[in-house]
């Protein structure tokens, strides 16, 4: 028999509320219970798992107080009402109507929002493969192939106004959407970009590369799912602007750079002599994951003619972004690029090719997955600094220099498929992330090797493979999953603190703007991913995280409400365009309609 | 007294020394360990929960090197290497009188299978009890030594042999994901479980030239027009099941062959395991090569053209499953006829046409009958281990048709997947026998059958 209440003489108030149809239970109230200096909260949040449910009454333990000074109730709809002088020892039932609910006092929300949803610009809803590239390479950390949609922006017709190619789905092929002077858009009925039945669109620019003042566009190809390296599917595409706006496929124009998939295109004019080349970054290859793909420094002949030149970065890594920047102000644009278990590198530009500066810039550069970089002068010092999107900090890896996550991969078993195996550290000791079933259906005879789940539960790489073989493996790390803010200090790269809520998801795109007005630079942050092993899972809580900067490289979270931003979704692209002297952001969400916000 | 100890001592030491020219013991002696050395092997894949098509594949390298240790004593016995494809014979180097073919034969089944199955190390003591038997038989421990020699190193050699058939690279496959459109095999329930060795016409097999040498009929077009042929199989199959008589039932799971029949209570699953098709039709030879009293070399020829036609009808039959991705009855009936029906088996996890037991039934009943004659009657008691009476045949066809009809009283397959598939079975095994008879394999014909066929 309990008899706490008797020996311990503590109280209780228990709550049982009623909102309005369709949500009588009252889901997501939130309850505060102010007692003696001290305060409880709850919300009415009942879920514990799969076909499960708790009561919906609320309980909270009070001391021996037979009176609590007040109770606050925020029902979902954020109207609130308080209680005063609430008996104790009691079975509260409160309705929504009684009282009537007020509008809270925080001033949270009675601020205007820094971002309001626009409507469309234009329509367009992607609608995405259903893909699994985990049945190719079973022990990938996550897939390659949802690289759509990709957003770039450029002025097509040349009439001053910023227009924008937004890339096929499977429905459709990717088109060109025109700005007209009333701040529509319209689909450019002559553009037809690429077939996303036969190759996957994974970056794009628009460039002039013929000089003839007219943007073209270049498109790269990416993405997984069946392709294989070396065949058309993943060769890139050029599309030269006809002087009237419209953008036709050009051919013979490009060597043969289908080696791989890509993660970005960055133009530059790389050897001054004044036309725009190129970067393109090598992202994986379908199918040998994890090994290096190549990536291309394309220099222009003057006429839109690229031809490859070698560089100390060809096979670098998996590269998932880049950007060409002054660093050392000698008039010649530095290349900085990142990737998959790479650190962020600096390539100086020299009259003597490219050298790698990583050390000089950085005191400790890390090793991170590293889906975005970012550069921008935060601080406004005149030099520029860097944001790098990584993992974050809120799933199951967790790495550290001292406790790195670490891949191994090799054929293993000769049968012509390569077997990484990622590990990272639990309590100290270094532990493969492959499940035994996982195992044994990547290396058949793995089946005879750990006879039962309990022998298997405490092996790690050594137990799993001999010294020879290990030795012989190709071995990657990551030691940081923290997304970063990198200050350029007199010739370092300084990182700087960031809220956590930058932690919270991965961080894929970022734009650096002033958009609450204030005239400092802020940070937003899109990403998730839920693309992912199914051990990994989905990691997707990032709503749109706005970063609000002082000007001097410190920044302060924005709630969502005072943000405005509900973006959903795993984010592939995102871009701010000027429309009738407004700036929006432009969205893209991989199978979901692109988001249109204002920005104040 | 001593002195008659001394005496006693010699002569029994005088009789432990092997002479030459020393009678051998039976056949019968040693024909008896083979049905058992093929249930360890069994029992092993029961333990694993090994598939049918990757059960057919063990239980023939298995049974090879027996036969191949056999065939290099006795000359009636053509070589591996006459039908066997891309084989290579490999003369066992321990001198050939210094052991005993047939105890090499029945270890060699053992260490094969200790070496090929994941869970093989378990044979170790089957291994061990085989040769304690011998010690207790008095066999010589020199003759136990040699013949375990020349079994280690045939099967070995069995194993080196195998490593070609591309098993090895069925994990750098692309896994099956399920076609889209209503016609295609979807997962069924309780446990929807993955589509089966979707690649498993890549391996190579043993007599015949290719997976698809022996492609099955097209399956009757899928309709959910309930006036149209498609819907009209699926119907019987539901029809079957209203209101099924006993034998048919019986039936259904004397043929049921699951390895893993999940049954769910809440969140709790739990596997029902028993021996594959596979597994039924080898222990079947073993029932029929005993009641024959067949000779060892005849028996171990028998088990082995039995594993070689299964493994063969395995790779056939898979191909065709994985061509046609056929839906099963369980998922159209729910969708169309009635969304609560179950069949009386659990749907197996891969795709409907053709027939798994009627192809590999056909098969291996059609080379026994080659063998051992039809008309050949039999009782079969193989799943008296999973509380299934025995059944008695009067011929090997008669059962490989009962083993084919079963399909469609557990409610897992329908007629043309039955019908083609035992079509499919005969044209396979027709060519295996003509190969089996080019090497020089002949039937037993009845003057050596021991045993009066017409009792049961």
């Amino acid at each position: 028999m309990n008899t706490a209440r008797e020996t311990t003489k503590a109280g209780y108030l228990s709550l049982t509320l009623r909102y309005k149809k369709p949500n009588l239970f009252a889901l997501g109230t939130k309850v505060w219970v102010y007692n003696h200096g001290m305060v409880q909260y709850q919300e009415v949040n009942p879920t514990r798992g799969y076909l499960s449910c708790v009561t919906t009454k609320l309980h909270f333990g009070v001391d021996s107080a037979s009176v609590i000074d007040s109770v606050k109730i925020m029902w979902p709809d954020h109207l609130v009402q308080v209680l005063t002088k609430v008996k104790a020892n009691n079975l509260l039932a409160v309705n929504y109507e009684q009282p009537q609910p007020e509008p809270d006092d925080n001033p949270v929300y009675a601020a205007k929002p820094v971002f309001t949803p626009a409507a469309n610009l234009f329509t367009y809803k992607h609608t995405d493969f259903s893909e699994n590239d985990f049945k190719r390479q079973l022990l990938m950390l996550f897939m390659y192939s949802k690289t759509g949609p990709v957003i770039a922006k450029g002025d097509v017709n040349k009439d001053g106004l910023e227009d924008l190619f937004v890339s096929g789905d499977k429905n459709r092929p990717g088109k060109i959407y025109i700005q007209n002077t009333k701040g529509s858009f319209y689909e450019e009925p002559g553009s037809v970009i690429g077939d996303e039945n036969t190759s996957a669109t994974a970056a794009a620019a628009f460039i002039d590369v013929n000089g003839d003042g007219y943007t073209d566009l270049y498109v790269a190809k990416g993405g997984y799912s069946l392709f294989e390296p070396g065949t058309p599917a993943l060769q890139d595409e050029l599309y030269l602007n006809d002087g009237k706006g419209q953008l036709k496929p050009a051919t013979g124009l490009l060597p043969d750079v289908s080696a791989c998939s890509k993660s970005c295109v960055r133009p530059c004019d790389i050897d001054g002599d004044g036309d725009i080349d190129l970067f393109v970054g090598g992202r994986v290859i379908p199918g040998k994951y994890p090994m290096a793909p190549t990536s291309y420094i394309l220099i222009n002949d003057g006429k839109g003619h690229f031809s490859i030149s070698s560089t100390p970065f060809d096979h670098i890594g998996m590269v998932t972004d880049a950007q060409w920047v002054d660093l050392d102000k000698d008039g010649r644009k530095d290349l900085v690029l990142c990737g998959e278990f790479m650190p962020i590198t600096v390539f100086m530009n020299t009259p003597s090719g490219f050298i790698d500066k990583t050390s000089t810039w950085f005191n400790n550069m890390p090793k991170g997955f590293w889906f975005n970089l970012t550069v921008a002068d935060i601080d406004g010092d005149g030099n520029d600094d860097i944001i790098a999107g990584n993992l974050g900090l809120n799933s199951c890896i967790h790495v550290s220099d001292k406790e790195p996550g670490e891949l191994y991969y090799a054929d293993f078993d000769n049968n012509g498929s390569i077997d990484p195996f990622f590990n990272f550290y639990i309590q100290g000791v270094s532990y493969p992330f492959v499940s035994r079933d996982e195992l044994n259906e990547q290396i058949y005879p793995m089946r005879k090797k750990f006879n039962s789940y309990a022998a298997y539960a405490q092996a790690t790489m050594k137990d799993i493979f001999s010294k020879e073989e290990l030795d012989k493996a190709g071995k990657l790390s990551v030691t940081e999953t923290r997304t970063l803010l990198l200050l350029n200090r007199n010739g370092k790269f300084v990182p700087a603190d960031l809220p956590m809520e930058a932690q919270f998801s991965v961080v894929t795109n970022v734009i650096a703007d002033d958009f609450n007005g204030d005239g400092k630079k802020d940070l937003l942050l899109l990403g998730n991913r839920s693309d992912n092993r199914l051990k990994l899972g989905s990691i997707n809580s990032s709503y749109g995280c706005l970063l609000s900067g002082n000007g001097k490289g410190s920044f302060n979270y924005i709630s969502q409400p005072l943000s405005g931003l509900c973006i959903k979704g795993d984010v592939k692209s995102a871009t701010e365009i000027k429309v009738n002297n407004t700036k929006y952001i432009v969205v893209g969400v991989c199978n979901e309609a692109l988001q249109f916000y204002k920005a104040q | 007294m001593k002195q008659l100890r001394i005496y006693q001592t010699l002569i029994v030491l005088l009789m432990c020394v092997p002479r030459p020219g020393q009678a051998q013991k039976s056949d019968a002696a040693f024909t008896r360990y083979l049905q058992p050395a093929i249930f360890s092997l069994s029992k092993i894949m029961l333990h694993d929960v090994v598939n049918p098509p990757a059960a057919s594949r063990y239980y023939a390298y298995c049974v090879l090197g027996a036969y191949e240790i056999a065939s290099q004593h006795d000359n009636t016995m053509p070589s591996l290497d006459a039908f066997i494809i891309q084989y290579k014979r490999n003369t066992i180097p321990t001198g050939k009188s210094s052991y005993d073919y047939r105890i090499a034969a029945v270890y060699c089944i053992l260490e094969t299978g200790r070496l090929m199955l994941p869970s093989g190390y378990m044979l170790v003591d089957d291994e061990k009890k085989f040769i304690a038997e011998l010690q207790k038989n008095k066999t010589p421990r020199k003759l136990i030594d040699s013949s375990v020699a020349a079994a280690t190193y045939m099967a070995a050699s069995i194993v080196d042999y195998s490593k070609n058939d591309r098993y090895g690279k069925l994990s750098a496959q692309l896994r099956y994901t399920p076609l889209k459109g209503d016609e295609y095999w979807y997962p069924t329930p309780p446990a929807y479980m993955e589509a089966v060795e979707p690649s498993w016409k890549t391996i190579r097999p043993l007599i015949i030239d290719s997976c698809n040498q022996f492609m099955s009929l097209p399956p009757v077009t899928f309709s959910k027009d309930s006036t149209s042929n498609f819907y009209g199989l699926a119907k019987e199959v539901y029809d079957v099941s209203i209101h099924p008589s006993q034998e048919q039932l019986r039936i259904a799971s004397f043929w049921d062959c699951n390895p893993f029949a999940v049954a769910t209570s809440g969140h709790m699953s739990i596997g029902f395991k028993k021996i594959t098709p596979g597994g039924h039709w080898m222990n079947i030879t073993g029932i029929a090569a005993e009641k024959a009293k067949l000779s060892f070399a005849s028996y171990i020829t028998a088990e082995t053209i039995v594993g070689i036609t299964l493994m063969d009808a395995f790779i056939s039959c898979w191909d065709e499953k994985y061509r046609t991705n056929r839906i099963r009855p369980e998922t159209y009936i729910n969708r169309y006829i009635d969304i609560k029906w179950q069949p009386l088996l659990q749907t197996p996890p891969f795709p409907e046409y053709t027939s798994g037991h009627s192809v590999i039934s056909t098969a291996a009943a059609e080379v026994l009958t080659y063998y051992l004659g039809d008309q050949f009657s039999f009782t079969d008691n193989s799943e008296e281990l999973f509380e299934i009476p025995p059944r008695t045949f009067s011929s090997f066809r008669t059962a490989a048709a009962e083993a084919a009809i079963s399909r469609m009283y557990g409610g897992i397959h329908y007629r043309d997947a039955i019908e083609n598939g035992a079509r499919q079975g005969k044209e396979l095994a027709a060519f295996v026998i003509t190969r089996l008879q080019a090497a020089g394999i002949k039937p037993i014909g009845n003057r050596q059958l021991a045993v009066d066929n017409r009792k049961p």
